[in-house]
């Protein structure tokens, strides 16, 4: 059906991974064909539209997009892709509201300095520990400059010697690190406000990895899209376009193809089978393995598989308003919650105390129309807890009773009114991640951050990575973890290593070739015309460098 | 720095952890089990998900009546030969998208889900449409024990407690009846709480359909129907006035309008007003509703179905003249691109890009043809284009980044557009 090599490169999933990704390896030069199951480009970083609203449908604000005179790397990165998307910077990073007599309702300003001045006004106390937490990140930060300069392997002594702060962040614990440097419950517990982005409770999260996302937002503020997420989806798939790239939407797939051990292409739900040099899934590992033979899957690969965890997953509550975000007096971002902290224990029950509302218009004031605002109350959830009592026939009605529960929390902790301005509402859970993405459990962000796989683990851990050749991945279930920034980076690091790979191939060919030619030569001389190809021995990677030439 | 260290020492934070991370993981990975990885049906999300949102529905026709001469009502149940032994769940006001094989060519259509969300069946009900292809075949073919496919339920016009207000004011054109029926069998089997009146619009009495039923249901407390006869319009003699000779006891005259709507609904009480029916209804109501001062969140319509004519659109000539194509509407070639392959259809300048792919022998993935639940999401390549201003439910980047829904989208010139490559059916 298909030629034995009809693309470079065959990427999985058209989410944030799968798009950078193919965008990076296309201005390679290299033959692309990005696939996805759905007919929207962007997987989650996307957006849908009910009566006059268009509702974001998962980007709460981009880390490290920094400020005009110090671009993050994730601005770069858009910047030298070509997209061109505008965005607003909001620089009240949240205002967050714990119930209860300990209780607080604190805004938190992003910069340096108006953070720790807000910090101050509201925790008096905390000026040492705070100057301790900048030294520590400025530290952790050279600390990367340093691991990065030696490629990855740093001497273990310099590390101790010079950079044990961040030795120290990166093996503990947030809650650790935070009570080390002498901070008190309250400003803690401000401190700890993030950690449903990552879905880890403060006590379980990498400090280093937490620490490195709230200094993205302290020095950069958050930056949120004018056009919702999914606008940067489709700059980023026309960009891929222009560079060559192939985009085929609503083509699932459903099977990898083997060359021996190696993946070699995928066969789509339509029939159709694609081959190619490399193939980069987007796509979880769990799935892919699901997909393979399972006597082609390591017995390694299976253990680190069945001792993952998957990550936490969501129930969001999308709310059209006939009310202006002024009139409502909303914010763009609030936190609630009922406790100072939140462990696992918070989660395990069907209605978790903590949540996150959006209100998209504060920041972005004509998302819709005039006199009217959205809403997007985020609850992180683990499903079996949350869906422990739901079946297909009550699905409905449980969505609408889970809905009820914040909206009515959210107006008796704000004092604002929604309900009686509801225009529109919709509710996804994790049957809505299991639904679009195939997400195992339903699960939002992959495999758990937790302690023994978190991020520093993971990194470190070398070894243990879902291996399987020709196999590349990308995507927020990777090492660095869940989040737009991470994931958009996820796809250029995937790349960045199959251009390697490609290359050194190309190389290789190349050299074969002249070898061969020479060889050829040499015989012809020696007057040996058995008419004999010249030595075979380049087998199977001959076979594909032809296969590439086709293709090239 | 020291410090930092010294304090951390103290809660015996230390350094010497990192150099644990590894052999913790590994040994956390090296106690696991071996087996294969859980497949996703095991997982409940994932179960659910399937069951609520199945790609494709196979069923079997097990009743069929004849309800006036052009309509039949049609009872899909689940195929238990095929392995399909229970309906997703629907809300009443739901529609499934139905396949009928014409030719070997498969077309779809939405029918509203007509029955009681409680009766394990979908009931449809299907008007021959003067040139439907896709409403004739099913009249002229469709019998108890036929098989079809359907797809799972869809569609956003359902009561919502924490949207609508509990009285609902349901107005009904002709066939519009479909969904109302749903809704009322809901309330009476105890599935919705909200209370329901029906103005049913029909032209003559011999129009009405399921009378006896509708009679019997509005009995129900909470529920009442009134019938709205318009008349006879290929007469020209539209009895609304008290001495038409054609007045009918009982029943209401004229079109459905703010007057009447106000008659019917409570006074000091919020009403929500859902509409379903043809095209010149909703028309029509877009000029009525405002008089009655309605916030917009008390106003849903079901699916506005396919634009007929782009010209009867104010925006239509400001849309052709602005892009430089006032001159010589036409016929327009379509240039399609799925995959590898390229295809090419007219398409005049008064059809939908969707409805000439398919007189052209293209089926395109379609879902509600109306132009709102971006089953057929399109990235057009170039050319220009007019998408009917009422039920253009694309995105904001969808306009900057050209991707329409060609189901009620208009040609302006030659168009190149690229569709994905057909997961339908996929029975995933």
């Amino acid at each position: 059906m298909a030629n034995s090599m009809d693309y470079d490169v065959i990427i999985v999933g058209a989410g944030n991974g799968g798009l950078t990704c193919a965008n990076e390896i296309a201005s390679n030069g290299y033959r692309v064909l990005l696939l996805d199951k759905h007919n929207l480009p962007g997987g989650v970083a996307s957006s849908f539209v009910r009566g006059r609203f268009e509702y974001e449908a998962s980007l709460h604000e981009l880390c490290d997009l920094g400020t005009e005179e110090h671009p993050g790397k994730v601005k770069l990165l858009l910047d030298r892709l070509g997209v061109s998307e505008p965005f607003e910077n909001e620089m009240t990073l949240f205002r967050t509201v714990v119930k209860g007599e300990n209780g607080y309702d604190v805004s938190v300003k992003a910069g340096r300095e108006d953070f720790v001045r807000s910090m101050l006004e509201i925790c008096p106390e905390s000026g040492k520990s705070l100057e301790k937490l900048l030294k520590l990140l400025d530290s952790t930060a050279k600390a990367l400059e340093y691991n990065e300069r030696t490629h990855g392997k740093p001497s273990k002594l310099v590390m101790l010697l010079k950079y044990s702060g961040f030795l120290i962040s990166a093996s503990h614990s947030l809650d650790d690190v935070l009570l080390s440097l002498g901070f008190e419950d309250k400003a803690r517990s401000i401190l700890e406000t993030y950690w449903s982005y990552l879905g880890v409770p403060a006590n379980e999260i990498n400090a280093f990895h937490y620490l490195e996302m709230m200094f993205g937002y302290i020095n950069g503020g958050a930056a949120v899209p004018r056009n919702r997420s999914y606008a940067i989806s489709l700059a980023l798939a026309d960009r891929a376009l222009d560079k060559g790239c192939e985009i085929r939407l609503d083509s699932e797939v459903t099977e990898f193809i083997l060359d021996g051990d190696r993946i070699c292409g995928v066969k789509i739900a339509s029939g159709e089978e694609f081959r190619a040099r490399e193939v980069v899934s987007n796509i979880i590992p769990h799935n892919v393995a699901n997909m393979l033979p399972s006597d082609k899957v390591r017995d390694r690969d299976k253990k680190l598989l069945n001792a993952r965890r998957f990550g936490i997953s969501f129930l969001c509550i999308y709310i059209g308003l006939d009310v202006s975000a002024e009139e409502l007096g909303m914010n763009y971002t609030t936190f609630i919650s009922d406790s100072l902290f939140s462990d696992r224990n918070t989660l395990r029950r069907q209605f978790p105390d903590v949540y996150v509302v959006n209100c998209l218009n504060a920041v972005v004031d004509d998302a819709t129309p005039p006199g009217t605002s959205t809403l997007f109350i985020t609850v992180p959830v683990y499903p079996q807890y949350f869906m422990e009592d739901v079946t297909a026939g009550n699905y409905r009605a449980f969505k609408n009773a889970a809905a009820e529960h914040y909206i009515d929390d959210c107006e008796r902790t704000l004092g604002v009114s929604i309900r009686e301005h509801i225009e529109e509402i919709s509710v996804t859970t994790p049957v809505t991640f299991a639904r679009y993405f195939n997400a195992p459990e339903g699960t939002a962000y992959g495999y758990e951050l937790s302690h023994w796989d978190g991020l520093m683990a993971r990194m470190l851990d070398k070894i243990n990575k879902f291996d399987f050749d020709g196999l590349t991945f990308c995507g927020g279930h990777g090492e660095t973890g869940d989040g737009f920034g991470v994931t958009y980076l996820s796809g250029i690091e995937a790349a960045e290593k199959v251009v390697r790979s490609l290359r050194f191939k190309d190389r290789l060919t190349k050299i074969r070739n002249i070898t061969r030619i020479a060889r050829k030569d040499a015989d012809k001389s020696a007057a040996n015309v058995s008419g004999k190809p010249a030595a075979d021995a380049s087998g199977k990677p001959a076979a594909k460098a032809s296969g590439k030439m086709k293709g090239a | 720095m020291g410090k930092i260290a010294n304090k951390a020492k103290k809660l015996r934070l230390s350094a010497a952890k990192f150099l644990k991370i590894v052999p913790e993981r590994q040994k956390k990975i090296e106690n696991a089990g071996a087996g294969d990885v859980k497949p996703l049906r095991d997982y409940k999300p994932n179960a659910l998900a399937a069951e609520l949102h199945p790609q494709v529905q196979y069923v079997k026709i097990t009743d069929v009546r004849q309800l006036a001469p052009d309509v039949k009502l049609i009872r899909l149940s689940p195929d238990k030969d095929k392995n399909c032994f229970r309906l997703a769940p629907f809300a009443p006001g739901q529609c499934v998208s139905v396949e009928v094989v014409i030719e070997g060519v498969s077309h779809e259509r939405p029918y509203s889900v007509s029955s009681s969300p409680l009766e394990g069946y979908y009931e449809i009900i299907v008007k021959r449409e003067p040139e439907g292809l896709v409403s004739g075949f099913i009249h002229d073919n469709w019998s108890v024990g036929t098989e079809a496919r359907v797809s799972g339920p869809f569609g956003e016009f359902s009561y919502n407690p924490l949207r609508d207000a509990r009285h609902v004011i349901g107005v009904a054109g002709g066939i519009g009846i479909t969904p109302m029926r749903s809704m009322i069998k809901a309330i009476r089997d105890g599935f919705s709480d909200h209370t329901l009146t029906l103005l049913y619009g029909v032209r003559t009495e011999e129009d009405i359909v399921l009378r006896d039923e509708l009679d019997e249901a509005a009995g129900t407390p909470g529920i009442s129907v009134v019938y709205v006869l318009s008349g006879d319009r290929s007469r020209n003699d539209l009895p609304d006035t008290a001495e038409s000779p054609d007045r009918k006891d009982g029943f209401e005259h004229g079109f459905i309008d703010a007057e009447l709507i106000r008659k019917y609904a409570p006074e000091n009480e919020p009403y929500s007003v859902f509409a379903a029916g043809p095209d010149a209804m909703y028309r029509f109501l877009d000029g009525e509703l405002p008089k009655l001062s309605l916030r917009k969140k008390f106003i849903r319509f079901d699916f506005r179905g396919e634009p007929a004519d782009p010209e009867k659109y104010s925006e239509y000539q400001a849309a052709r003249e602005e892009q430089g194509c006032a001159q010589n509407p036409g016929i327009f070639r379509i240039t399609v691109r799925q995959g590898g392959n390229i295809f090419a259809a007219e398409c005049p300048h008064n059809v939908t890009i969707m409805k000439a792919l398919e007189y052209a022998g293209m089926i395109i993935p379609s879902r509600c043809r109306s132009g709102e639940c971006g089953y057929c999401h399109t990235r057009v390549i170039s050319g220009k284009y007019f998408t009917a201003p009422d039920r253009d439910g694309r995105r904001k980047a969808d306009t900057i980044y050209n991707y329409v829904h060609p189901c009620v989208t208009f040609p302006l010139s030659d168009m190149e557009i690229e569709l994905g490559g057909g997961t339908r059916g996929s029975g995933k």
